[in-house]
Protein backbone atom coordinates (compact mmCIF):
# COMPACT_ATOMS: atom_id res chain seq x y z
CA UNK A 1 0.00 0.00 0.00
CA UNK A 2 1.74 3.58 -0.78
CA UNK A 3 -0.50 6.87 0.47
CA UNK A 4 0.18 9.83 -0.95
CA UNK A 5 -0.77 12.94 1.36
CA UNK A 6 -1.39 16.37 -0.07
CA UNK A 7 1.34 16.19 -2.44
CA UNK A 8 2.81 19.28 -3.73
CA UNK A 9 5.70 19.88 -5.85
CA UNK A 10 7.23 22.68 -8.15
CA UNK A 11 11.26 23.06 -9.01
CA UNK A 12 13.03 25.99 -8.49
CA UNK A 13 14.06 27.12 -12.10
CA UNK A 14 16.80 30.01 -13.07
CA UNK A 15 13.94 32.54 -12.31
CA UNK A 16 12.58 31.68 -9.56
CA UNK A 17 10.18 29.14 -7.99
CA UNK A 18 8.37 27.27 -11.17
CA UNK A 19 4.35 26.46 -11.56
CA UNK A 20 3.55 24.28 -9.19
CA UNK A 21 3.65 20.53 -11.49
CA UNK A 22 1.75 18.53 -8.68
CA UNK A 23 -0.90 20.27 -6.52
CA UNK A 24 -2.36 18.93 -3.48
CA UNK A 25 -2.86 15.46 -4.81
CA UNK A 26 -4.00 12.85 -1.99
CA UNK A 27 -4.42 9.18 -3.35
CA UNK A 28 -4.22 5.82 -1.73
CA UNK A 29 -2.63 3.11 -3.51
CA UNK A 30 -3.94 -0.47 -2.33
CA UNK A 31 -2.10 -3.29 -2.56
CA UNK A 32 -1.36 -6.00 -5.34
CA UNK A 33 -3.33 -2.49 -7.80
CA UNK A 34 -1.55 -1.73 -10.70
CA UNK A 35 -2.04 1.77 -11.86
CA UNK A 36 -1.32 3.53 -15.00
CA UNK A 37 -0.34 7.01 -14.97
CA UNK A 38 -1.91 9.71 -18.20
CA UNK A 39 -1.54 12.49 -19.10
CA UNK A 40 0.41 15.25 -21.86
CA UNK A 41 3.78 15.63 -21.60
CA UNK A 42 4.74 18.22 -18.38
CA UNK A 43 1.43 16.94 -16.67
CA UNK A 44 4.05 16.18 -14.07
CA UNK A 45 3.51 11.87 -14.73
CA UNK A 46 7.82 11.07 -14.22
CA UNK A 47 8.03 13.69 -10.91
CA UNK A 48 4.91 11.77 -9.58
CA UNK A 49 6.30 8.43 -10.25
CA UNK A 50 10.37 9.50 -8.72
CA UNK A 51 7.97 11.11 -5.81
CA UNK A 52 6.15 7.93 -4.71
CA UNK A 53 9.79 5.75 -5.63
CA UNK A 54 11.50 8.23 -3.15
CA UNK A 55 13.61 9.77 -5.19
CA UNK A 56 12.98 13.09 -5.21
CA UNK A 57 11.26 14.92 -2.01
CA UNK A 58 7.73 16.75 -2.37
CA UNK A 59 7.53 20.68 -1.81
CA UNK A 60 4.79 20.05 0.66
CA UNK A 61 3.01 16.66 1.38
CA UNK A 62 4.75 13.00 2.30
CA UNK A 63 4.59 9.69 1.07
CA UNK A 64 4.09 6.23 3.14
CA UNK A 65 5.16 3.07 1.76
CA UNK A 66 3.94 0.27 3.24
CA UNK A 67 5.97 -2.10 1.12
CA UNK A 68 8.60 -2.59 -1.18
CA UNK A 69 9.30 -0.41 -4.01
CA UNK A 70 11.44 0.22 -6.51
CA UNK A 71 13.23 2.78 -7.79
CA UNK A 72 11.63 4.39 -11.08
CA UNK A 73 12.63 1.71 -13.88
CA UNK A 74 13.23 2.51 -17.31
CA UNK A 75 14.12 6.09 -16.41
CA UNK A 76 18.10 6.35 -17.27
CA UNK A 77 20.81 6.65 -14.60
CA UNK A 78 21.84 4.20 -12.05
CA UNK A 79 24.38 3.08 -14.21
CA UNK A 80 27.98 4.12 -14.53
CA UNK A 81 29.28 4.19 -17.60
CA UNK A 82 33.10 2.88 -17.03
CA UNK A 83 32.04 0.04 -15.02
CA UNK A 84 30.85 -2.95 -16.51
CA UNK A 85 27.69 -4.64 -16.30
CA UNK A 86 28.59 -6.87 -13.40
CA UNK A 87 29.91 -4.16 -11.56
CA UNK A 88 26.92 -2.15 -11.79
CA UNK A 89 24.81 -5.02 -10.92
CA UNK A 90 27.16 -6.08 -7.92
CA UNK A 91 26.36 -2.19 -6.44
CA UNK A 92 22.66 -2.43 -6.40
CA UNK A 93 22.53 -5.54 -4.81
CA UNK A 94 24.42 -4.43 -1.89
CA UNK A 95 22.83 -0.99 -1.63
CA UNK A 96 19.73 -3.22 -0.90
CA UNK A 97 21.35 -5.21 1.30
CA UNK A 98 21.97 -8.57 -0.74
CA UNK A 99 26.19 -8.64 0.73
CA UNK A 100 25.55 -12.61 0.95
CA UNK A 101 23.73 -13.87 -2.00
CA UNK A 102 25.48 -11.78 -4.89
CA UNK A 103 26.28 -14.49 -6.73
CA UNK A 104 22.90 -16.44 -7.25
CA UNK A 105 21.36 -12.86 -7.69
CA UNK A 106 24.37 -11.99 -10.27
CA UNK A 107 23.73 -15.30 -12.10
CA UNK A 108 19.45 -14.36 -12.30
CA UNK A 109 20.85 -10.70 -13.59
CA UNK A 110 23.24 -12.30 -16.18
CA UNK A 111 20.65 -14.61 -17.38
CA UNK A 112 17.97 -12.49 -17.49
CA UNK A 113 19.52 -9.67 -19.35
CA UNK A 114 21.08 -12.34 -21.67
CA UNK A 115 23.72 -9.84 -22.79
CA UNK A 116 26.78 -12.72 -23.32
CA UNK A 117 30.38 -11.60 -23.11
CA UNK A 118 29.08 -7.78 -23.14
CA UNK A 119 28.17 -8.43 -19.57
CA UNK A 120 31.80 -7.85 -18.43
CA UNK A 121 32.49 -5.17 -20.99
CA UNK A 122 32.10 -0.97 -19.05
CA UNK A 123 28.57 0.27 -20.06
CA UNK A 124 29.68 2.74 -21.90
CA UNK A 125 30.04 1.00 -24.94
CA UNK A 126 26.51 -0.25 -24.47
CA UNK A 127 23.43 0.74 -27.43
CA UNK A 128 20.85 2.19 -25.16
CA UNK A 129 18.59 -1.09 -26.00
CA UNK A 130 21.18 -3.26 -24.01
CA UNK A 131 21.19 -1.13 -21.20
CA UNK A 132 17.93 -0.22 -21.09
CA UNK A 133 17.67 -4.56 -20.79
CA UNK A 134 20.45 -4.51 -17.99
CA UNK A 135 18.54 -1.85 -16.44
CA UNK A 136 15.50 -4.51 -16.36
CA UNK A 137 17.25 -7.49 -15.36
CA UNK A 138 18.32 -6.09 -12.20
CA UNK A 139 15.47 -5.10 -11.82
CA UNK A 140 14.01 -7.97 -11.82
CA UNK A 141 16.51 -9.70 -9.20
CA UNK A 142 14.56 -8.13 -6.81
CA UNK A 143 10.88 -8.94 -5.08
CA UNK A 144 9.42 -5.63 -4.97
CA UNK A 145 6.00 -5.42 -4.12
CA UNK A 146 5.25 -2.48 -6.57
CA UNK A 147 7.31 -2.16 -9.10
CA UNK A 148 7.65 1.68 -10.48
CA UNK A 149 7.95 1.78 -14.23
CA UNK A 150 8.61 5.01 -16.76
CA UNK A 151 8.44 3.32 -19.96
CA UNK A 152 10.39 0.57 -18.62
CA UNK A 153 8.81 -1.82 -20.78
CA UNK A 154 9.48 -0.50 -23.58
CA UNK A 155 12.98 -1.15 -23.92
CA UNK A 156 14.95 -3.26 -26.33
CA UNK A 157 13.79 -5.30 -29.21
CA UNK A 158 10.60 -7.41 -29.98
CA UNK A 159 11.58 -10.33 -28.07
CA UNK A 160 12.78 -9.16 -25.37
CA UNK A 161 9.77 -6.90 -24.62
CA UNK A 162 7.93 -10.07 -24.61
CA UNK A 163 10.03 -11.68 -22.01
CA UNK A 164 10.01 -8.84 -19.78
CA UNK A 165 5.96 -8.55 -20.21
CA UNK A 166 5.62 -11.97 -19.63
CA UNK A 167 8.09 -11.76 -17.04
CA UNK A 168 6.30 -9.02 -15.24
CA UNK A 169 2.87 -10.72 -15.28
CA UNK A 170 3.87 -13.55 -13.92
CA UNK A 171 4.75 -11.88 -10.84
CA UNK A 172 1.38 -10.18 -11.07
CA UNK A 173 0.25 -12.34 -8.45
CA UNK A 174 2.86 -10.65 -6.01
CA UNK A 175 3.30 -7.56 -6.96
CA UNK A 176 1.95 -4.60 -8.85
CA UNK A 177 3.25 -2.05 -11.00
CA UNK A 178 2.42 1.89 -11.28
CA UNK A 179 3.18 2.93 -14.72
CA UNK A 180 3.80 5.48 -17.05
CA UNK A 181 3.34 4.81 -21.04
CA UNK A 182 2.44 6.49 -23.72
CA UNK A 183 1.16 3.41 -25.43
CA UNK A 184 -2.87 2.89 -24.36
CA UNK A 185 -1.68 -1.07 -25.06
CA UNK A 186 1.07 -1.36 -22.82
CA UNK A 187 -1.26 -0.11 -19.77
CA UNK A 188 -3.85 -2.03 -20.68
CA UNK A 189 -1.66 -5.48 -20.43
CA UNK A 190 -0.76 -4.57 -17.13
CA UNK A 191 -3.12 -2.13 -15.32
CA UNK A 192 -6.26 -2.18 -13.61
CA UNK A 193 -6.54 1.33 -12.60
CA UNK A 194 -5.96 4.34 -13.88
CA UNK A 195 -5.00 8.07 -13.31
CA UNK A 196 -4.95 11.22 -15.23
CA UNK A 197 -2.84 14.17 -14.63
CA UNK A 198 -3.41 17.77 -15.55
CA UNK A 199 -2.81 21.09 -14.62
CA UNK A 200 -1.42 19.95 -11.35
CA UNK A 201 -3.82 17.48 -10.04
CA UNK A 202 -4.57 13.97 -10.54
CA UNK A 203 -7.81 11.83 -11.23
CA UNK A 204 -8.47 8.77 -9.96
CA UNK A 205 -10.52 6.16 -11.93
CA UNK A 206 -11.03 2.41 -10.83
CA UNK A 207 -11.04 1.58 -14.45
CA UNK A 208 -7.65 2.65 -16.74
CA UNK A 209 -10.16 2.66 -19.76
CA UNK A 210 -12.25 5.86 -18.05
CA UNK A 211 -8.42 7.56 -17.06
CA UNK A 212 -7.72 6.68 -21.28
CA UNK A 213 -10.83 8.38 -22.13
CA UNK A 214 -10.73 11.09 -20.17
CA UNK A 215 -7.34 12.03 -21.32
CA UNK A 216 -8.72 11.66 -24.61
CA UNK A 217 -11.27 14.16 -24.28
CA UNK A 218 -8.78 16.50 -22.53
CA UNK A 219 -6.16 16.42 -25.63
CA UNK A 220 -9.48 16.82 -28.40
CA UNK A 221 -10.55 20.25 -26.71
CA UNK B 1 20.86 8.44 5.31
CA UNK B 2 18.10 6.31 4.80
CA UNK B 3 14.73 7.53 4.43
CA UNK B 4 12.21 6.07 7.50
CA UNK B 5 10.68 3.06 7.39
CA UNK B 6 13.02 1.26 4.69
CA UNK B 7 12.14 -2.04 3.74
CA UNK B 8 14.27 -4.10 1.30
CA UNK B 9 13.60 -6.37 -0.92
CA UNK B 10 14.48 -9.88 0.50
CA UNK B 11 11.49 -9.02 2.95
CA UNK B 12 13.56 -8.98 6.37
CA UNK B 13 13.20 -5.20 7.44
CA UNK B 14 16.93 -3.23 8.01
CA UNK B 15 17.49 -0.76 10.11
CA UNK B 16 18.30 2.99 9.04
CA UNK B 17 22.02 2.36 10.22
CA UNK B 18 22.23 -1.09 8.53
CA UNK B 19 20.99 0.47 4.73
CA UNK B 20 23.48 3.49 5.72
CA UNK B 21 26.64 1.37 6.52
CA UNK B 22 26.05 -1.04 3.44
CA UNK B 23 25.89 2.30 1.05
CA UNK B 24 29.08 3.00 2.40
CA UNK B 25 30.20 -0.61 1.23
CA UNK B 26 29.58 -0.44 -1.37
CA UNK B 27 30.27 2.84 -2.65
CA UNK B 28 33.87 2.64 -1.22
CA UNK B 29 34.05 -0.56 -3.24
CA UNK B 30 32.75 0.83 -6.19
CA UNK B 31 34.73 4.15 -6.23
CA UNK B 32 37.96 2.07 -5.30
CA UNK B 33 37.25 -0.36 -8.75
CA UNK B 34 35.87 2.93 -11.14
CA UNK B 35 39.38 4.91 -9.64
CA UNK B 36 41.98 1.34 -10.05
CA UNK B 37 40.21 -0.37 -12.70
CA UNK B 38 38.49 2.04 -15.30
CA UNK B 39 41.60 0.52 -17.57
CA UNK B 40 44.59 -1.34 -17.17
CA UNK B 41 47.27 0.81 -15.42
CA UNK B 42 44.88 3.37 -13.62
CA UNK B 43 45.64 1.82 -10.40
CA UNK B 44 49.18 2.43 -11.02
CA UNK B 45 48.53 6.01 -12.30
CA UNK B 46 46.35 6.91 -9.33
CA UNK B 47 48.76 5.42 -6.59
CA UNK B 48 51.94 6.09 -8.51
CA UNK B 49 50.88 9.82 -9.42
CA UNK B 50 51.21 11.60 -5.93
CA UNK B 51 54.67 9.60 -5.24
CA UNK B 52 55.89 10.91 -8.50
CA UNK B 53 55.28 14.26 -7.38
CA UNK B 54 56.27 14.35 -4.30
CA UNK B 55 59.85 12.72 -5.20
CA UNK B 56 60.30 14.84 -7.40
CA UNK B 57 60.50 18.09 -5.61
CA UNK B 58 62.40 15.88 -3.22
CA UNK B 59 64.61 15.63 -5.02
CA UNK B 60 64.89 19.61 -6.38
CA UNK B 61 65.35 20.56 -3.24
CA UNK B 62 67.50 18.12 -1.79
CA UNK B 63 70.20 18.49 -4.81
CA UNK B 64 69.81 22.02 -5.95
CA UNK B 65 68.78 23.98 -2.42
CA UNK B 66 70.00 23.73 1.15
CA UNK B 67 70.44 20.47 3.04
CA UNK B 68 68.28 21.16 5.98
CA UNK B 69 65.40 23.57 6.41
CA UNK B 70 64.73 24.63 10.39
CA UNK B 71 67.54 22.13 11.35
CA UNK B 72 65.22 19.20 9.30
CA UNK B 73 66.57 17.00 6.82
CA UNK B 74 65.46 19.07 3.58
CA UNK B 75 63.64 15.68 2.09
CA UNK B 76 61.93 14.89 4.68
CA UNK B 77 60.83 18.30 5.02
CA UNK B 78 59.64 18.30 1.24
CA UNK B 79 57.86 15.18 1.99
CA UNK B 80 55.95 15.65 4.93
CA UNK B 81 54.65 18.87 4.24
CA UNK B 82 53.41 17.73 0.91
CA UNK B 83 51.87 15.13 1.88
CA UNK B 84 49.84 17.17 4.92
CA UNK B 85 49.08 19.34 2.17
CA UNK B 86 47.43 16.67 -0.42
CA UNK B 87 45.55 15.08 2.59
CA UNK B 88 43.75 18.68 2.04
CA UNK B 89 43.69 18.91 -1.14
CA UNK B 90 42.89 15.94 -2.23
CA UNK B 91 39.91 14.92 0.03
CA UNK B 92 38.37 18.33 -0.39
CA UNK B 93 38.84 17.96 -4.00
CA UNK B 94 36.73 14.54 -4.03
CA UNK B 95 34.18 15.21 -1.58
CA UNK B 96 33.38 18.75 -3.41
CA UNK B 97 32.72 17.03 -7.04
CA UNK B 98 31.62 13.49 -5.63
CA UNK B 99 27.96 13.95 -5.60
CA UNK B 100 27.99 15.55 -9.66
CA UNK B 101 30.20 12.59 -10.67
CA UNK B 102 28.01 10.05 -8.98
CA UNK B 103 24.59 12.04 -9.77
CA UNK B 104 23.09 8.74 -11.54
CA UNK B 105 23.17 6.63 -8.24
CA UNK B 106 20.59 9.17 -6.42
CA UNK B 107 18.01 7.36 -8.71
CA UNK B 108 18.54 4.62 -5.54
CA UNK B 109 16.30 5.85 -2.46
CA UNK B 110 18.92 4.47 -0.87
CA UNK B 111 21.99 6.58 -1.65
CA UNK B 112 21.82 10.13 -0.90
CA UNK B 113 24.46 12.72 -1.57
CA UNK B 114 26.18 12.85 1.66
CA UNK B 115 27.22 9.25 1.31
CA UNK B 116 28.81 9.66 -1.82
CA UNK B 117 30.61 12.34 -0.35
CA UNK B 118 31.53 10.10 2.92
CA UNK B 119 32.37 7.27 1.13
CA UNK B 120 35.21 9.49 -1.05
CA UNK B 121 36.73 10.95 2.05
CA UNK B 122 36.82 7.19 3.70
CA UNK B 123 38.59 6.43 0.50
CA UNK B 124 40.71 9.68 -0.19
CA UNK B 125 42.01 8.88 3.30
CA UNK B 126 43.06 4.73 2.37
CA UNK B 127 44.84 5.92 -0.83
CA UNK B 128 46.86 8.65 1.41
CA UNK B 129 47.72 5.99 3.79
CA UNK B 130 49.17 3.75 0.42
CA UNK B 131 51.23 6.69 -0.80
CA UNK B 132 52.47 7.08 2.62
CA UNK B 133 53.92 3.72 3.22
CA UNK B 134 54.82 3.53 -0.37
CA UNK B 135 56.74 6.89 0.12
CA UNK B 136 58.41 5.78 3.58
CA UNK B 137 59.89 2.85 2.05
CA UNK B 138 61.53 5.02 -1.06
CA UNK B 139 63.25 6.96 1.15
CA UNK B 140 64.41 4.72 3.32
CA UNK B 141 65.99 3.03 0.39
CA UNK B 142 67.09 6.29 -0.52
CA UNK B 143 68.81 7.12 2.62
CA UNK B 144 66.76 9.66 3.83
CA UNK B 145 65.04 7.34 7.41
CA UNK B 146 61.61 8.57 8.26
CA UNK B 147 61.86 8.05 11.89
CA UNK B 148 59.31 10.95 13.40
CA UNK B 149 59.49 11.44 16.78
CA UNK B 150 56.48 11.91 18.08
CA UNK B 151 54.32 10.02 15.93
CA UNK B 152 50.59 10.72 17.11
CA UNK B 153 51.25 13.85 16.98
CA UNK B 154 51.63 13.53 13.25
CA UNK B 155 48.66 11.03 12.92
CA UNK B 156 46.87 13.81 14.70
CA UNK B 157 48.06 16.34 12.10
CA UNK B 158 46.78 14.40 8.85
CA UNK B 159 43.79 13.64 10.81
CA UNK B 160 43.29 17.60 11.42
CA UNK B 161 44.14 18.08 7.63
CA UNK B 162 41.33 15.55 6.59
CA UNK B 163 38.88 16.49 8.87
CA UNK B 164 39.62 19.98 7.46
CA UNK B 165 39.72 18.97 3.77
CA UNK B 166 36.49 16.71 4.20
CA UNK B 167 34.37 19.65 5.80
CA UNK B 168 35.42 22.00 3.17
CA UNK B 169 34.51 19.96 0.62
CA UNK B 170 31.10 19.51 1.78
CA UNK B 171 30.69 23.13 2.10
CA UNK B 172 31.71 23.58 -1.41
CA UNK B 173 29.74 20.80 -2.90
CA UNK B 174 26.71 21.86 -1.39
CA UNK B 175 27.33 25.94 -2.24
CA UNK B 176 28.20 25.13 -5.89
CA UNK B 177 25.03 23.11 -6.28
CA UNK B 178 23.23 26.09 -5.15
CA UNK B 179 25.36 28.94 -7.06
CA UNK B 180 26.97 26.88 -9.85
CA UNK B 181 29.37 29.78 -11.06
CA UNK B 182 31.05 29.56 -7.88
CA UNK B 183 33.50 26.89 -8.54
CA UNK B 184 35.53 28.80 -11.52
CA UNK B 185 35.60 31.16 -8.78
CA UNK B 186 36.68 28.36 -6.04
CA UNK B 187 39.42 27.61 -8.54
CA UNK B 188 41.06 30.93 -8.87
CA UNK B 189 41.08 31.43 -5.00
CA UNK B 190 42.35 27.45 -4.16
CA UNK B 191 45.42 27.76 -6.89
CA UNK B 192 47.52 29.70 -5.08
CA UNK B 193 46.74 28.11 -1.64
CA UNK B 194 49.98 25.18 -2.90
CA UNK B 195 52.12 28.33 -2.76
CA UNK B 196 51.12 30.52 0.32
CA UNK B 197 50.28 27.43 2.93
CA UNK B 198 54.55 27.27 3.43
CA UNK B 199 54.48 23.56 1.23
CA UNK B 200 57.37 24.56 -0.83
CA UNK B 201 59.06 27.17 1.31
CA UNK B 202 59.36 28.15 4.68
CA UNK B 203 57.02 30.52 6.24
CA UNK B 204 59.48 30.91 9.27
CA UNK B 205 61.57 32.41 7.07
CA UNK B 206 59.31 35.16 6.48
CA UNK B 207 59.23 38.71 8.32
CA UNK B 208 56.71 39.03 10.49
CA UNK B 209 53.28 40.71 9.21
CA UNK B 210 53.21 38.47 6.19
CA UNK B 211 54.11 35.77 8.53
CA UNK B 212 50.91 36.27 10.53
CA UNK B 213 48.77 37.00 7.36
CA UNK B 214 49.90 33.80 5.99
CA UNK B 215 49.26 31.94 9.38
CA UNK B 216 45.33 32.50 9.02
CA UNK B 217 45.89 29.87 6.68
CA UNK B 218 44.52 26.77 8.57
CA UNK B 219 46.32 24.55 6.30
CA UNK B 220 49.40 25.84 7.25
CA UNK B 221 49.54 25.08 10.31
CA UNK B 222 48.73 21.54 9.63
CA UNK B 223 51.73 21.86 7.17
CA UNK B 224 54.15 23.21 10.40
CA UNK B 225 52.33 20.66 12.84
CA UNK B 226 52.99 17.18 10.59
CA UNK B 227 57.05 18.34 10.33
CA UNK B 228 57.17 19.42 13.74
CA UNK B 229 56.08 16.09 14.92
CA UNK B 230 59.21 14.39 12.72
CA UNK B 231 61.89 16.16 14.82
CA UNK B 232 62.22 17.88 18.35
CA UNK B 233 64.69 20.07 17.12
CA UNK B 234 62.74 21.13 14.48
CA UNK B 235 62.06 25.20 14.67
CA UNK B 236 58.43 25.44 13.40
CA UNK B 237 56.83 29.01 13.08
CA UNK B 238 56.13 29.74 16.36
CA UNK B 239 52.39 30.66 15.62
CA UNK B 240 51.96 27.24 14.80
CA UNK B 241 48.83 25.98 16.97
CA UNK B 242 46.86 22.80 16.45
CA UNK B 243 43.87 23.96 18.65
CA UNK B 244 43.12 26.22 15.20
CA UNK B 245 43.42 23.85 12.80
CA UNK B 246 41.01 21.84 14.49
CA UNK B 247 38.44 24.37 15.14
CA UNK B 248 38.53 25.53 11.70
CA UNK B 249 37.99 21.28 10.84
CA UNK B 250 35.15 20.94 13.14
CA UNK B 251 33.58 24.59 12.40
CA UNK B 252 33.98 23.15 8.80
CA UNK B 253 32.54 19.59 9.08
CA UNK B 254 29.77 20.67 11.43
CA UNK B 255 28.37 23.64 8.62
CA UNK B 256 29.02 20.66 5.29
CA UNK B 257 26.95 18.44 7.27
CA UNK B 258 24.30 20.75 8.32
CA UNK B 259 24.41 22.29 4.37
CA UNK B 260 24.06 18.70 3.13
CA UNK B 261 21.45 18.05 5.20
CA UNK B 262 19.42 21.36 4.61
CA UNK B 263 19.90 21.21 0.59
CA UNK B 264 20.21 16.99 0.30
CA UNK B 265 17.67 16.94 -2.49
CA UNK B 266 19.22 19.58 -4.28
CA UNK B 267 22.48 18.38 -4.61
CA UNK B 268 20.50 15.43 -5.59
CA UNK B 269 18.39 17.20 -8.33
CA UNK B 270 21.65 18.75 -10.44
Amino acid sequence: MIIARNLSKRYVTAHGAGRWVIDDVSFTIPPRLSVGLVGSNGAGKSTLLRILAGVDKPTRGEVERRCRVSWPLGFGGGLQGTLTARQNAKFVCRIHGHEDDIPERMARIEEFAALGKAFDEPIRTYSSGMAARLRFAISLAFDFDVYISDEATSAGDAAFRKRAADEFRRRANEASVIMVSHDPGTLRKFCTAGMFLSNGKAHWFDDLEDALKAYKESTEQ
Amino acid sequence: MALGSSVIASGASRSQLQVTLGVWRALILREAEAKLFASRVSWIWVLVEPVFHVLYLMVLYSVIRVHKVGELDTAIWVMVGLQAYFIFRKTADGVANVANDNSALFAYRQVKPIDTLIARALLEATMSVVTWLLLIALVEVWGHPFQPDYPLEMLGALAGMWLFGFGFGMIVSALTSLVRELKLLLQIVLRPLYLVSGVIFPISSLSQPIRQVLMLNPIAHGVEMARSAISRSYDAVPETDPTYLFAWAGVTVFLGLALQIRFAFRIAER
